[in-house]
């Protein structure tokens, strides 16, 4: 089980869909009664295991359990473009998105 | 109401970052996230100024907002702060900038001074001290080319 439940979205990687100052809440369960799918945003942690990021899955390889995930600002994400596909081991869960209202 | 919900209880739980953009590392740096932070915080302290008085209920408002953005504001420059401090400067720099860890050592330390402070000096200092960082990391980033 995961310590925190929710976090602070820093950086824009995935904006429109997530703003820098958003919140996000973890949903650590629900991959206990389904498999991560296309479309989910999740947080995961990332190769040197100093930081949480949070992407989508774009594509699933159930032969292997693993994932690909990209950051929905294409230009400015950092993602399985540049490091491949992650473990299952390493999504932490889906996220709820609390959105910053404008002001 | 959930955002302000959460708000709330971040000034008293604070949320743990998650970033957007990874920490690999993958080479994509620059002090402007540090630096914008820090004019933000700025242009707080020095909206505050005129507003120190609180007689009206508006003013109360807006004062308190202002604290809220300025919190946050610090808060963002100390974390870019952090992120040049430990993944973009490297052991060669310190040859180039012998102070390097003093100065972001003080510069994340008046992140925290500009949290507690309404004082326009202390916000200056911020700015002032962000630039020397920004500063250095463009005579690093020259060093790359040569």
């Amino acid at each position: 089980m995961y310590s925190s439940c929710y976090f602070r979205v820093l950086d824009d990687s995935m904006s429109p869909s997530i703003s820098e100052g958003d919140f996000v809440i973890l949903n650590q369960f629900v991959y206990y009664y389904r498999k991560p799918r296309i479309g989910d945003v999740v947080i995961c942690r990332n190769l040197k295991e100093e930081r949480d990021i949070v992407k989508r899955i774009i594509k699933v390889d159930d032969e292997n359990n693993r994932y690909w995930i990209e950051g929905d600002n294409k230009e400015k994400s950092i993602d399985s473009r540049e490091f491949g596909w992650i473990k299952r081991s390493k999504i932490l869960g889906k996220v709820w998105i609390v959105r910053r209202k404008s002001s | 109401m959930l955002y302000h919900f959460l708000e709330l209880i971040n000034r008293m739980i604070p949320a743990k970052p998650v970033y957007a953009h990874c920490d690999i590392p993958c080479g994509v740096y620059d002090p402007a996230s540090a630096d914008i932070a820090a004019r933000g915080a700025y242009a707080m302290v020095e909206k505050m100024q005129p507003l120190k008085s609180l007689e009206q209920v508006h003013d109360q408002h807006d004062f308190v907002r202002m604290v809220n953005v300025k919190e946050e504001q610090a808060q963002i420059c100390k974390q870019e702060l952090l992120i040049l401090w430990t993944d973009y400067f490297k052991q060669e720099h310190l040859d180039m900038f012998p102070d390097l860890h003093e100065k972001f050592w003080k510069a994340t330390k008046q992140c925290s001074t500009v949290k507690r402070s309404t004082d326009l000096e202390e916000a200056q200092k911020l700015l002032d001290m962000v630039s020397e960082i920004a500063q250095m990391f463009r005579k690093a980033e020259e060093a790359k080319k040569e």
